[in-house]
C-alpha cells in the first residue's frame, strides 16, 4: 500500500527583520531594518504509511512546526511536493483540513512584537525568578 | 448557510451587552450626524458649494455614509485594523484549519452590529436629501440607485480587503489604505469639482471613489459633468465596485501564499 503521507524534498524558507533587543530597540528597529533569509525546513523527505504512529523530534527552531503547518496546508512551502490522502495540502485546502485534525501548542505565551529575549525577560519578572538563576540564550 | 449562521452566533453575543450596543448604535449616529449639521449651519452663511446645494451635497453624504456602513458591517473581518492582527499573531491558522470557505469565514468572523448608527444617519441624510431635491425621477434612475447604493458597498468593500492583503507583506495595518477608505468618504461626500485637478484625477482614474457615487449622482441631477466625462461615466459604479472587490479578493489569495504563521 502506498504512503498516505509523503513529503519530498520540503523546503521552506522565511525573510524575516532582525529586530535590535535591549536600549532603544524599538527606535533603532524603526530606522535600521536588516532583513536575512532563514532556511525553517531544508530538504525533508519523508514516506508515512496507513497505520504507522510517527513522532517527530527536534530541538527548538527545527522546522518542526513548521513542517506539520504545511502538511495542514496552512503554509506554502518554498518547494519540493506534499502530498497527504493524495492531496496537495495548500491547493484543495478545504478538501483536505475536512479530513484531519490538528492541535498547535505555546500559543499566546510570548510577546508576538517583541524578540524572544524580551519575551523571558518579562516572563521571569512575572514568575519572580531571580536573575542569577536563568542564563542569557 | 454557515455564513448566516456565524453571523447569528457573532449577533447574539453582541446583543448580550445591550447598553453598551445601545450607546455604541448612538454614538455612531450622533458623532457623523452632528458633523453634518455644522455643514448644513455653514451652507446657511454661503448658500451653495462649487455650485451645490446642501440637499445635493446631503444626497453625496447620505448614499456614502450608509453605503460605508453596510460596508463596514458586511467587511469588519476585513477591516485591516484587525485582519492584521491575525496576521501578526498567527490566529489566522485557525481559520485555514477549518474546512470553510476562506473568505466566507473571514467575512463571518466579525459583524459589528453597531454600525446600525452610520447607516441609520446616512439613510436619513438620504432620505431628507431627496424629499428636498425634487428628483425628475424615471425608471432607469428608480432602478439605477439600489445597483448604486450595491456597488458602493462593493467598492469600499475592495478598499478593506486590499488593505488586509497588504498586511501579508506589512504585518502592521498600514495607515495609508485609511486615506482611501475613511477619507476617501470624506472626500466623497462633496462634488468633485471642488477639489484640484490632480487629486480628481487619482479619485476618477487610480483608485474610483469618484465613479461610485459622484458621477451617479450627476445623472440623478441630470448635470453634465463639469471635468468633460461624457453620460456613460455615470453608468461606471457597478463595474468599478464589483470589479475591484472580485480584483481584491484575486489579490487576497495570491497574498495568502505569504501568510507566514507566526508562533509554534
Amino acid at each position: 500500500m502506498g504512503a498516505i503521507i509523503s513529503l519530498e524534498h520540503l523546503r521552506k524558507t522565511f525573510r524575516v527583520a532582525d529586530r535590535p533587543s535591549g536600549r532603544l530597540a524599538g527606535l533603532r528597529g524603526l530606522v535600521a531594518r536588516e532583513m536575512r533569509t532563514v532556511t525553517a525546513v531544508d530538504d525533508v523527505s519523508v514516506d508515512i504509511h496507513p497505520g504507522e504512529i510517527v513522532g517527530y523530534l527536534g530541538p527548538n527552531g527545527a522546522g518542526k512546526s513548521t513542517t506539520i503547518k504545511i502538511m495542514t496546508g496552512i503554509l506554502v512551502p518554498t518547494s519540493g511536493g506534499v502530498r497527504v490522502n493524495g492531496r496537495v495540502p495548500w491547493r484543495e485546502r478545504r478538501a483536505h483540513v475536512a479530513g484531519i485534525g490538528a492541535v498547535f501548542g505555546q500559543r499566546n505565551t510570548l510577546w508576538w512584537d517583541l524578540p524572544v529575549q524580551d519575551s523571558f525577560d518579562l516572563l521571569r519578572h512575572i514568575y519572580a525568578i531571580p536573575a542569577a538563576a536563568t542564563r542569557r540564550i | 448557510m454557515i455564513y448566516f449562521r456565524l453571523i447569528a452566533a457573532s449577533m447574539r453575543s453582541q446583543l448580550q451587552y445591550r447598553v453598551s450596543f445601545t450607546l455604541d448604535t448612538l454614538g455612531a449616529f450622533l458623532s457623523t450626524f452632528v458633523e453634518f449639521l455644522a455643514l448644513a449651519l455653514a451652507f446657511g452663511r454661503f448658500g451653495g458649494l462649487g455650485g451645490w446645494s446642501i440637499w445635493q451635497i446631503a444626497f453625496l453624504w447620505g448614499l456614502t455614509e450608509a453605503a460605508f456602513g453596510v460596508m463596514d458591517m458586511l467587511f469588519s473581518g476585513f477591516d485591516p485594523a484587525s485582519f492584521s492582527q491575525h496576521v501578526r499573531r498567527g490566529t489566522l491558522d485557525q481559520i485555514l484549519l477549518r474546512p470553510v470557505n476562506l473568505i466566507v469565514q473571514i467575512l463571518a468572523s466579525e459583524f459589528v452590529l453597531r454600525r446600525v448608527g452610520r447607516i441609520l444617519e446616512g439613510g436619513l441624510i438620504f432620505v431628507l436629501a431627496v424629499a428636498n431635491l425634487g428628483i425628475a425621477w424615471t425608471p432607469l434612475k428608480l432602478a439605477y440607485l439600489p445597483l448604486v447604493f450595491a456597488s458602493a458597498v462593493a467598492f469600499y468593500g475592495a478598499l478593506f480587503v486590499a488593505g488586509a492583503t497588504l498586511s501579508f507583506w506589512t504585518t502592521e495595518a498600514l495607515e495609508i489604505v485609511n486615506v482611501f477608505t475613511y477619507g476617501g468618504t470624506t472626500m466623497a461626500s462633496y462634488p468633485m469639482n471642488i477639489y484640484t485637478d490632480w487629486l480628481r484625477r487619482i479619485f476618477t482614474y487610480v483608485i474610483p471613489t469618484a465613479l461610485i457615487i459622484y458621477y451617479p449622482a450627476l445623472f440623478f441631477f441630470d448635470l453634465p459633468d463639469p471635468a468633460g466625462l461624457p453620460v456613460w461615466a455615470s453608468f461606471l459604479a457597478p463595474l468599478a465596485g464589483f470589479g475591484l472587490l472580485a480584483l481584491a479578493f484575486l489579490g487576497f489569495r495570491f497574498g495568502l501564499r505569504r501568510y507566514a504563521s507566526t508562533g509554534v
